[in-house]
C-alpha cells in the first residue's frame, strides 16, 4: 500500500475548524518546537513553554478568523511572539539561547555551517552577540539560527518585511564590527 | 570574515538547537481547549467578555483541580512526599557533600551492591566525583555527585556541586516514601513528557527544600532545580542548576 502523504497545514486547519481535535494536535506537534524557540528568544526559557501553550490555545480560539489563503506558520508565530512579549522582561534572551546551542552536541560536525562556525570561533561569536543590542540579537537569531524567511521574521518581531531586511543588514554589520573584522 | 560566514555560523548554532529533545505540549493544549470548536461568528463584545470571563474561571478551576493533584499524585506514587505551603520548611544550605543529607561516601561497587544493579551512567555527565549511599524504609538510595565545571554550573544552594543524580527504588504507594519535599508557589512543580523517558516532574524557580526520608531526624536542605522520573524499576532525581532543556537532555542520556 503506498504511504499516505502528511496532510498540509491548510487541510489540518480546515479540519480543526470543524472541531477535529486530532487535526489541531497535529498542527501543535508540527510547529511546537519552533514556537517554543521563538518564545524562548523573546521571554526566556522559564516562561517559553507556558507562553507557547497559551499561544496555541489562543490560536485555536482564533482559527475562525484565520485567512486560509495565507500560510499558517507566520500567523501562528505572530500569536506566539505576542504572548511571549507580554511575559518578557529584559535580558539577553537570544544570546542565552545561542549559548545553550553552543553547549549542545554537534549533530553534523562536517557541515559547511560547522566549518564556518569553526572559522569564526564559537566563543568569539557568542561574545560578539552578547555585546549586541537585544533587537540585533533577535533578528540574527530568527533569520539565521532559526532560518526564518523575512515574512516569518516580520511576524515574530511584529514589524514590516522591509524593516526585517534593513535590521538584518545593520545587525550583521554590527556583529562584524564586534568581531573586529573589516567588511568582508 | 564575510556575511555569509557569519550567517552559516549562526545556522550551525541553530542546527544544534534542533537536536534538543522535543517537548510535547499537544496533550496540555488539547486538555485546555477541550472539545470546543473554534468560533466562527463574532459575538457582541459585552456578552463575549462575560463568556470569556466565565470560561476563564471554569478553566482556572479545572486546571487548579486537575494539574496539581496530577503532579502530586505522580510524585506520591513514586515515593516522593510533597508538602505545599506559602512558606518553605526550615532548611539549611549544604556547604559540602556530607551535609547534603544524602548519605555517606561509598565505593561504586558498594553502591551497586546496595542497589542490586549497575549504577546509572550518562555520557553527558561523565564519571561522578563521589558516590553516596543512604537507607530509607523503602530501600537503599544512591546518589552520584558531579563537581561544577564547564557546562555544569554550581548553584548558590550547592556550592561546588554541579549535579546530583539520586537513584532509589520505585515507589509503591503511600507506605514507601523515599524523598520529602517542601514547595512554595515560587517553586512550582510541572508535569512534562521526555521523549524516550516518559513522564517526569520538573521543579524549578526559587530553591525548594528536600530531605531523604531515612527515618532519622535530618532536616530539610535547600535544593536547586530538580527533575524526577522513573523507569519502573527505579526512581531517578536529577538536581542541578541546569535549565529544563539541558536537564531533560541529561535524563534522556541516563542508562
Amino acid at each position: 500500500m503506498p504511504a499516505r502523504a502528511s496532510p498540509d497545514d491548510a487541510d489540518l486547519v480546515r479540519r480543526a475548524r470543524g472541531g477535529d481535535a486530532d487535526a489541531y494536535a497535529s498542527l501543535v506537534r508540527r510547529h511546537q518546537s519552533l514556537a517554543v524557540r521563538v518564545a524562548t528568544l523573546i521571554c526566556g526559557t522559564d516562561e517559553a513553554e507556558d507562553a507557547t501553550q497559551e499561544a496555541f490555545v489562543k490560536a485555536h480560539r482564533a482559527l475562525g478568523r484565520f485567512d486560509s489563503s495565507r500560510p499558517f506558520r507566520p500567523w501562528l508565530l505572530a500569536i506566539v511572539a505576542n504572548e511571549a512579549r507580554s511575559r518578557a522582561r529584559t535580558g539577553q534572551r537570544a544570546a542565552r539561547l545561542l549559548e545553550r546551542a553552543a553547549a549542545a552536541p554537534v549533530a553534523h560536525a562536517a557541515s559547511a555551517q560547522e566549518d564556518a562556525l569553526a572559522r569564526v570561533g564559537t566563543e568569539e561569536l557568542l561574545g560578539a552577540i552578547r555585546r549586541l543590542a537585544e533587537a540585533d540579537q533577535r533578528v540574527l537569531c530568527l533569520r539565521f539560527a532559526f532560518d526564518f524567511g523575512e515574512d516569518e521574521t516580520a511576524a515574530a518581531l511584529g514589524c514590516r518585511r522591509g524593516t526585517v531586511k534593513s535590521r538584518t543588514s545593520r545587525a550583521l554589520a554590527r556583529l562584524r564590527t564586534e568581531l573586529g573584522e573589516a567588511v568582508g | 570574515m564575510t556575511d555569509l560566514d557569519l550567517q552559516q555560523a549562526l545556522r550551525a548554532l541553530g542546527a544544534r538547537l534542533e537536536a534538543e529533545p522535543e517537548i510535547d505540549i499537544a496533550p496540555v493544549v488539547l486538555a485546555r481547549i477541550g472539545t470546543t470548536t473554534p468560533r466562527r461568528a463574532r459575538v457582541r463584545r459585552p456578552l463575549r467578555m462575560a463568556l470569556v470571563g466565565v470560561a476563564i474561571a471554569l478553566l482556572a478551576a479545572a486546571v487548579a483541580v486537575a494539574a496539581s493533584p496530577t503532579v502530586r499524585g505522580w510524585l506520591r506514587d513514586h515515593g516522593v512526599d510533597v508538602e505545599r505551603s506559602r512558606h518553605l520548611a526550615p532548611s539549611t544550605t549544604a556547604t559540602d557533600v556530607p551535609a547534603l543529607g544524602f548519605g555517606t561516601p561509598v565505593t561504586a561497587a558498594e553502591a551497586e551492591g546496595a542497589l542490586g544493579r549497575p549504577l546509572p551512567t550518562s555520557d553527558r555527565l561523565g564519571e561522578p566525583a563521589t558516590v553516596l549511599r543512604d537507607r530509607t524504609p523503602a530501600g537503599d538510595v544512591v546518589t552520584l555527585v558531579w563537581r561544577a565545571g564547564p557546562g555544569l554550573p554550581a548553584t548558590p544552594v550547592l556550592p561546588a556541586v554541579g549535579a546530583l543524580l539520586t537513584v532509589g527504588p520505585p515507589g509503591t504507594g503511600n507506605d514507601a516514601i523515599i524523598i520529602a519535599k517542601s514547595l512554595t508557589p515560587a517553586s512550582p512543580a510541572q508535569f512534562l513528557e521526555i521523549p524516550g523517558v516518559g513522564s517526569a516532574v520538573w521543579i524549578a524557580g526559587a530553591p525548594h527544600a528536600v530531605r531523604l526520608f531515612d527515618g532519622r531526624s535530618i532536616g530539610f536542605r535547600l535544593a536547586a532545580n530538580a527533575l524526577l522520573w522513573s523507569d519502573d524499576s527505579r526512581l531517578l532525581r536529577l538536581e542541578s542548576a541546569l535549565p529544563r532543556p539541558a536537564a531533560m537532555a541529561v535524563a534522556a542520556s541516563v542508562r
